[in-house]
């Protein structure tokens, strides 16, 4: 099958059109560093298949981290399985000088290429007006395009060039080939990449033209004034998001209270309906409560990506890293850590994935170390189901929501360790003396397109329900099954001692079935389980059955309040359907104190804002470095921190 | 009848969250990561 790579620098738009001409749904962002691997695609034509390959962004051949590392593999051994029939190299067209340098790199090699001239709307925002012909002139043996990728600009010409593929007549090589330097040769690099920008230099003095000050740039500079001041920017960066939390909160508490609803009526429904047997109660007291407790969520998840990608697609997430950088550099985090741990604020993985992109091996572990304390969207169902159950639902300063300002704190308590963490990794363990530098074009503001944050916002949805999803309700099924069964007849007996009421008054009936139901649920092989834990996390505030979902949700974060839905299901009569929420908030202990107690409810928060409760993260950081000894470090610490944190939280406010 | 559907629920629900288990951690080099799909293919180098 013939092979067409996707080259360019970093933030170019090849994943866009990586996108664009095989159909996939590949992330793209308005910063650089979202793809860190090659991706892989197809493009048909008739009967021939052709396969694209969109590399990782890079300034030059000559690799200085490990994403980069993957285009030098490739393209310095003509054997290599992904080795190019034709290079497609993408140039940001308002930023020819910058970008030409990979572009002559891989126009010296024996491969065919095809110049794109990308972003060209942005351009002629600029007012950079570029001459093609003058530029083909200088590169004979290419073929040049003019795309916007954004909008399927240049699409057709793009086709027409790869179609032409199987006709190698057609293909011209160019007549001197410069063989690649070998990696460790620096000086020869530095002297070619010098030499090569000079030439470059000449070539733009021909071809591009400059108008006065175009209006764009006056407006992105008149906003970047404001938005990455050194003191402004960061006032401005911490309003954006409590804003961003303020309406989370808001907005989704409708919606979620709907679907709450709906799905302790569905459960009350098909046990009415269901004829009773064990398929029906694993039914109404199992699944039905396990997918409630993941869908619930769906509001807030949305709402959150809906806002986030806006900021992305405008270009404020540019800026956000931009004064990120350097606030983080006083830590000893270096800029190219700032988009790992932005994206772990989504998911860890990505996060650590993104780290290749630095250099220097213990700025790189570093980061790695930290990153899963950087809030991700899976604690976002534990953070508001107990915000909810434990945080008054009242203003601050007459406009401030305090469960909002919680959920913020939540968020900037994860950011703080991890920037305490790294200091202390710096200073102690891992001292670096190599410093990586850190390249960031911030782009001009635009609108945002609503086909992206759209595509986000569903993107993120169906992973947390389809793949979160279906943890959860595995994990649910389990549950269930220890908590409706016991070892012999223990249950049973348990439920026998409970001395029937003697009249048929309500309350009397209610509190006889609740008592029965928690007998029955304290003698299953659950209960078993979770008082055998519960000495170890008493002193956090926490009862048995908070304990038994902190352990399913080591396997991932949100399979906490699915575990809690459940838990609270099974036994339950189901002729009063009631919302988790007020389930938990009506729980209380033996002597009549509640359960759920700002005390717990806080030690609860703190203990997820630091656990370690993901496996896949832990799969990926094995895999990252490559060594069992990095993930348990991570996992350690970041228990040591959780189980203190969580102790000191409740032991002051109980 | 109920008994043996549950029985084959549980089962299945036992046997997913293993295999899952086993692949993330002993399985070959996995095809991309597991919960974002940012990154479809992992790279040969």
């Amino acid at each position: 099958m013939k092979k067409v790579g996707l080259f360019g620098n970093p933030n170019t738009g090849k994943s866009s059109l990586f996108n664009r001409l095989t159909g996939l749904k590949q992330r793209v962002g308005n910063f650089p560093g979202v793809t860190v691997d090659k991706q892989l695609g197809n493009l048909k034509f008739g009967n021939e298949t052709v396969q694209i390959i969109d590399f990782p962004g890079t300034y030059s051949i000559y690799p200085r981290s490990a994403d980069e590392q993957v285009v030098y593999n490739v393209i310095s051994n003509p054997n290599h399985p992904d080795y190019p029939d034709l290079a497609l190299v993408i140039v940001d067209a308002s930023n020819l000088e910058r970008n030409l340098l990979l572009f002559t790199q891989i126009y010296d090699l024996n491969i065919p290429t095809v110049l794109v001239l990308n972003l060209t709307d942005v351009a002629s925002k600029n007012g950079l007006i570029i001459n093609t012909d003058h530029l083909q002139s200088h590169f004979p043996n290419t073929t040049i395009v003019r795309s916007n990728a954004r909008i399927g600009l240049g699409m057709n010409e793009i086709h027409e060039v790869i179609s032409r593929l199987g006709d190698s007549e057609k293909w011209q090589k160019p007549a001197d080939s410069e063989p690649l330097i070998a990696m460790d040769d620096l000086v020869s690099q530095s002297a070619d990449t010098t030499a090569r920008f000079e030439r470059i230099k000449r070539i733009i003095e021909d071809i591009v033209t400059k108008k006065e000050n175009p209006v764009s740039q006056q407006f992105s500079s008149k906003l970047d004034r404001w938005l990455v001041h050194p003191i402004l920017g960061y006032v401005i960066f911490f309003s954006v998001l409590l804003i961003i939390f303020q309406t989370v909160f808001s907005l989704a508490a409708y919606p979620m209270d709907w679907i709450d609803l709906g799905f302790a009526n569905l459960s009350e429904w098909t046990s009415a309906t269901l004829p009773e047997g064990l398929f029906s109660r694993l039914l109404t007291e199992g699944i039905i409560p396990g997918i409630g407790g993941v869908l619930i969520f769906i509001p807030q998840i949305a709402l959150l990506f809906f806002l986030i990608s806006i900021l992305e697609e405008t270009g404020y997430m540019a800026r956000v890293v931009f004064i990120m950088d350097k606030l983080m550099r006083p830590f000893g985090l270096n800029g190219k850590s700032v988009v790992p741990l932005i994206s772990s604020a989504a998911c860890a993985i990505p996060g650590v994935m993104a780290t290749r992109t630095i250099q220097s091996w213990n700025e790189r572990l570093t980061t790695i170390l930290v990153a899963p304390l950087m809030s991700c969207s899976a604690r976002i169902p534990v953070y508001t189901l107990l915000i909810a159950l434990v945080i008054p639902n009242q203003k601050i300063w007459g406009f401030l929501n305090l469960q909002g300002l919680v959920l913020f704190g939540l968020y900037a308590l994860g950011l703080v360790t991890a920037l305490l963490v790294a200091l202390v990794i710096k200073q102690f363990f891992r001292k670096s003396t190599e410093r990586s530098v850190f390249l960031l074009e911030l782009p001009a503001y635009k609108g945002p397109r609503w086909a992206n944050v759209g595509l986000e916002v569903f993107q993120k949805v169906k992973l947390f329900v389809v793949d979160a999803g279906k943890i959860i309700l595995a994990i649910s099924i389990i549950l269930w099954a220890l908590a409706s069964f016991g070892p012999g007849d223990d249950m049973e007996k348990a439920a026998a001692a409970i001395t029937v009421p003697a009249t048929e008054n309500a309350i009397a009936v209610t509190t006889y079935e609740d008592q029965v139901a928690a007998a029955k649920l304290e003698h299953s092989y659950m209960g078993i389980l979770g008082k055998t834990i519960e000495p170890v996390i008493k002193p956090l505030g926490y009862d048995w059955k908070m304990g038994i979902s902190l352990l399913t949700s080591f396997a991932a974060r949100e399979v906490f309040v699915g575990s809690l839905a459940t838990i609270y299901s099974v036994h339950q009569e189901n002729d009063d359907p009631k919302p988790l929420i007020d389930r938990l908030r009506s729980e209380k202990y033996p002597d009549g104190k509640p359960v759920y107690t700002l005390a717990s409810g806080v030690s609860l928060l703190v203990f997820y804002v630091f656990a370690m409760q993901c496996m896949a993260t832990l799969a990926v950081v094995k895999r990252e470095t490559k060594s069992w000894k990095w993930p348990l470090i991570q996992l350690g610490y970041m228990g040591v921190l959780a189980y203190l944190g969580a102790f000191i939280a409740y032991q002051l406010l109980k | 009848m109920q008994t043996v559907i549950v029985i084959l629920i549980i089962a299945t629900a036992a046997g997913y969250l293993g295999l899952r288990g086993y692949r993330l951690w002993f399985g070959k080099q996995q095809k991309g990561c597991e919960k974002c799909a940012v990154h479809k293919e992992a790279s040969n180098s």
